[in-house]
């Protein structure tokens, strides 16, 4: 009894000392699992403090002199269970239990958020952390498109949005820092309204994940994602960019911390704007082709106890040119160009933006927020919000430039529940759209009003084998879509006017998907991974509802009432082997769609308008079957020598009437040699050459010419480290084209009208802190 | 700490989600469409002075309007346009945008981005000149209004006259004189506004009408 009333006393005094006196605590604690076992060995570590323990016998550990009234990072990991992180906050010596969990991987993840070390069974590719630095400055596309399976379908050089394994738009998923992208994709000169500056993960899914991401991701998804904010440490980055061949600039900057006043919120804060002019081929501008942005992010990260809170917002605003010379009256025009091979009109070097352009406005906000159960289950919640402003600006005659051809906003809500347990986890998703034209554009709308609302549950199932681990998934998805828009009869009646009729219409689609995915670890280093996924998607508005001329294609587009949902099986196998100074990844893939909707020409179809004649284009539905390979091979070949390749193969085909499908990606191959300036592998050169096939499978009713000869490309990038007095900045030069070639790309549908873009010296700083 | 906050995202999620709905949609005037137009061809004398013509008013003189309208904005089955050798026309073209008002002379005041071709005319069978006006009573080249004089006979032939909306910087390499005729006017980058076609032919004096 003396004994217990010691140890009060002086636990009470060592408190009340503490509070006064002293500056620095010491920490004991205990690792267990959920059984509330010991664990013994796992690494502990403290960041910036003592060196690195591992847990004794009976899973304790100890940490002396520890600073009070500090956010201190908790490190905890061993293998085959989750790394835990955790931030502390000490005032007093303290004791503390740290339950593990079992590693649970999943070919889907189940975290929203998508979480490194998850989703083990799917094939999937990451950027390189020195890619990503590569890259920056770059469009989204051109991001994604550093790895093998991307490609870039361009509207120009400003517009340019990624295609997974021959396919692009609503077919593919975008998902930003854990938000299914909601914008006006359906057309195919909408780029995605992402700043790649928001995130430093980039990492791309291939297969069709439709479980746990819904409807739409036919192809894969593309995912970007920010690190973990420390709120321990206050730390930052500044990049300043210049290129040559746009004479623009970029900035962005990004600061990141903590709080002493609330100890574990982290928050950080990113802006970063962009303004290029004209572009330019290896000989001639490119009139009306600059661009603007503004975009700023901001997040707040809390933990406590079980509870973790996650919240964030981004703003993406742009101002786009669109290329003077693809502002086109009718077939006529098309072949007059295809025979010039360049524009007639050329035009000097300005920054100015004129019509016809895009101006874009998009913002995003979600609030997550996770709590760990006792069970060892997860369940987490996330609602988001966005709003996709879109107007384009056309060369008007009756009113100003100024006033929008097309003014729609596009609201998107979307709540996801997932409880997630080590081998079961279950989803639930509910979200809706809003479509609506802004009035006052003196043009009906081609994209109706819609309301459109989704539900789907979901659930995934692991089973592990000694060498082999299993995926099942299914999910269920009901989507009701409402529409109403204006259209016009017309009457063969002489003087006569077109009479307007309200189109009113709604439509109900609901489908169920399924995943089985399976990782073999056959030999040492090898992997196969399987996957075959069922994923679909709903025809989108202006699939159903166009109804007019498409001037920059030349072309009158018929929507199609009776349009069902797609459909698709993809089967994607990867084996890959890992050596000491090599690496080989070989995904092979098919996909089997069954009614793909694209438009295609209706044969001796043509509209007479007042405006010329258009041949028409009308939506129908085939079965199509694609498949492919994609190869990514890396060789340390010396010290300081890296080899690098990259190949990615897609064969599309219209298989009910056995011909091709148009805008595939021709056949791609990627070399690069990197060599690394020192020893700590800081600064580098890397040469790089690609070399882009000719698209020899197209059907020439479906296009005005031939897709254009091959052509290969050489590029150059060197990076290294400058220090001035205790600072440190690392400054690169990349050079895009070397010798300046003139070429056109098939995946361009600025083809007709004029080349790509030439050499480009761009030189950037940054400074990280 | 109760876990109030799961709960609050979902009461809030629900009602997010079911408060929003479509607006109800508005009609729009299309400003930038033409429902219609009608072209007219008028008999007026030319009389000569110098390096030009001056044109006066014939009282009687033949008119004859050709009216494009419905979805193919085609000219009646029959209509054939028949101008003399030696007699000068006046044009003029009407046209309606979707309201049924009359547009054309919204072309005459963006006269850098319109220019007028047309096409299909036999070489040398007829001289052309444009005469329009602008609001503040400038002079412009547009092609909404102009004069036609018939200098020889020719077969019948489809005659286009293209309303090209021209890009920026484009009205300036036209020679409003010599171009007028440029059957590879594809060269001057922009679209289509109005692309009408009808029959003509150009006879002689006494020339029977059929």
């Amino acid at each position: 009894m003396l004994k217990n009333i010691l140890i009060v006393l002086a636990v009470a005094y060592s408190h009340f000392a503490g509070a006064q006196l002293k500056s620095y605590s010491h920490l004991v604690g205990q690792i267990v699992n959920e059984q509330n076992e010991p664990i013994t060995n796992a690494s502990v570590q403290i960041g910036g403090y003592g060196s690195q323990k591992s847990s004794s016998i009976d899973g304790s550990f100890r940490f002396d002199r520890l600073p009070n009234h500090k956010n201190l990072k908790l490190n905890i990991s061993i293998l085959g269970y989750e790394v835990y992180q955790d931030i502390i906050h000490l005032s007093q010596d303290s004791s503390i239990q740290i339950i593990m969990h079992e590693l649970i991987e999943q070919l889907d993840s189940l975290d929203v958020q998508g979480k490194p070390n998850k989703q083990v069974l799917a094939v999937k590719s990451t950027l390189s952390k020195e890619s990503v630095e590569l890259s920056k400055g770059k469009l989204l596309a051109e991001v994604f498109a550093q790895m093998p399976g991307v490609t870039i379908l361009n509207s120009g050089h400003s517009v340019a949005k990624p295609v997974i394994n021959g396919l692009h738009s609503n077919r593919i998923i975008l998902l930003n820092n854990g938000v299914k992208q909601e914008s006006q994709q359906w057309g195919m000169e909408h780029a995605p309204e992402l700043d790649p500056f928001t995130a430093n993960q980039f990492e791309l899914i291939k297969g069709a994940q439709s479980i746990r991401y819904g409807a739409d991701a036919m192809a894969g998804v593309l995912i970007t994602r920010s690190d973990d904010i420390d709120p321990n440490q206050l730390k930052g980055r500044a990049d300043v960019l210049m290129e040559s061949n746009t004479r623009g600039g970029i900035v962005n900057f990004q600061l990141e911390g903590g709080m002493n006043l609330i100890p574990k919120l982290g928050w950080r804060i990113q802006g970063s704007g962009k303004k290029l002019g004209n572009s330019k081929t290896s000989n001639y501008y490119l009139g009306n082709t600059g661009s603007e942005e503004l975009n700023y992010s901001a997040t707040l990260d809390y933990n406590i106890d079980r509870h973790h809170f996650n919240s964030y917002y981004s703003r993406f605003t742009t101002q786009l040119g669109v290329f003077y010379g693809s502002h086109i009256g009718s077939i006529e025009d098309i072949e007059a160009r295809i025979k010039n091979g360049e524009p007639f009109e050329k035009y000097d070097f300005s920054y100015a933006i004129d019509a016809p352009s895009q101006q874009v406005d998009h913002q995003l906000g979600k609030f997550n927020y996770k709590y760990s159960l006792n069970n060892a289950y997860q369940l987490e919640a996330q609602f988001s919000w966005q709003k996709n402003h879109r107007q384009e600006f056309d060369r008007r005659r009756s009113t100003s430039d100024e006033t929008p051809m097309s003014d729609i906003v596009l609201t998107s809500n979307q709540l996801d529940v997932i409880l997630q347990g080590k081998t079961n986890s279950f989803g639930i998703h509910a979200g809706n759209q809003i479509n609506n034209n802004t009035p006052g554009t003196g043009t009906t709308p081609i994209i109706p009003n819609f309301d459109s609302y989704t539900i789907g549950i979901y659930g995934i199932h692991d089973i592990n084998f000694e060498k082999i681990k299993l995926e099942l998934g299914w999910r269920y998805d009901y989507k009701y879509f409402d529409a109403a828009g204006y259209r016009y009869h017309y009457t063969e009646e002489s003087g006569a006017v077109p009479v307007q009729y309200l189109l009113t219409d709604n439509r109900t689609f609901h489908n169920g998907s399924g995943t089985v995915g399976m990782l073999y670890n056959f030999a040492t280093n090898w992997n196969l991974k399987s996957t075959l996924g069922l994923a679909w998607r709903a025809p989108t508005a202006n699939e159903l509802y166009s109804d007019g001329v498409h001037h920059s294609a030349a072309i009158y587009e018929i929507g199609n009432l009776d349009l069902k949902a797609e459909k698709g099986v993809k089967w994607i196998n990867s084996v890959s082997k890992k050596h000491d100074n090599w690496g080989l990844t070989v995904d092979v893939y098919a996909q089997l769609i069954k009614d793909y909707i694209y438009s295609s020409p209706s044969p001796d179809s043509y509209k007479q308008t007042i405006r010329g004649t258009f041949p028409v284009f009308n939506y129908r539905q085939y079965n199509a079957l694609f498949y492919g390979a994609d190869i990514h091979f890396d060789w340390k070949m010396l010290t300081r020598l890296n080899y690098n390749f990259q190949a990615s193969i897609v064969r599309a085909k219209n298989i009910s009437l056995n011909n091709y499908l148009p805008y595939i990606p021709s056949d791609r191959f990627i070399n690069s040699f990197q060599w690394y300036l020192d020893e700590n592998e800081k600064g580098y050169v890397k040469l790089s050459h690609a070399y882009i096939a000719k698209q020899n499978r197209y059907e020439p009713s479906t296009d005005y010419t031939a897709p254009p000869a091959a052509y290969h490309l050489f590029n150059a990038f060197i990076t290294h480290p400058i220090a001035i007095g205790k600072q440190h900045f690392n400054v690169s030069l990349a050079v895009e084209n070397i010798l300046n070639r003139s070429y056109k790309d098939y995946m361009d549908r600025f083809r007709y009208y004029a080349h790509s873009q030439g050499r480009n010296f761009i030189l950037s700083f940054n400074y990280q802190f | 700490m109760k876990n109030y906050a799961f709960i609050n995202i979902i009461f809030a999620s629900i009602i997010l989600l079911s408060s929003c709905s479509k607006d109800s949609p508005v009609p729009e005037v299309d400003q930038e469409e033409v429902s219609g137009a009608t072209l007219s061809l008028i008999e007026v004398e030319a009389e000569e002075h110098g390096d030009h013509y001056h044109y006066h008013d014939i009282i009687g003189g033949d008119t004859t309007n050709i009216t494009f309208s419905g979805e193919g904005f085609l000219p009646p089955v029959d209509a054939h346009v028949h101008l003399e050798v030696g007699k000068a026309y006046k044009f003029e073209l009407k046209i309606k945008d979707f309201a049924g008002r009359e547009s054309q002379q919204s072309f005459i005041e963006r006269d850098d981005q319109h220019f007028a071709f047309l096409l299909g005319i036999p070489q040398q069978s007829i001289i052309a000149e444009y005469a329009d006006m602008k609001l503040d009573s400038t002079k412009v080249k547009v092609g909404i209004n102009g004069y036609l004089r018939v200098q020889k006979a020719s077969e019948s032939f489809t005659f286009r006259y293209l309303m090209r909306h021209l890009n920026p910087g484009v009205k300036s390499e036209i020679n409003p004189t010599t171009d007028i005729f440029n059957a590879d006017f594809a060269k001057f980058g922009g679209a289509n506004d109005l692309d009408l076609k009808f029959q003509m032919h150009l006879v002689e004096s006494g020339h029977d009408e059929h």
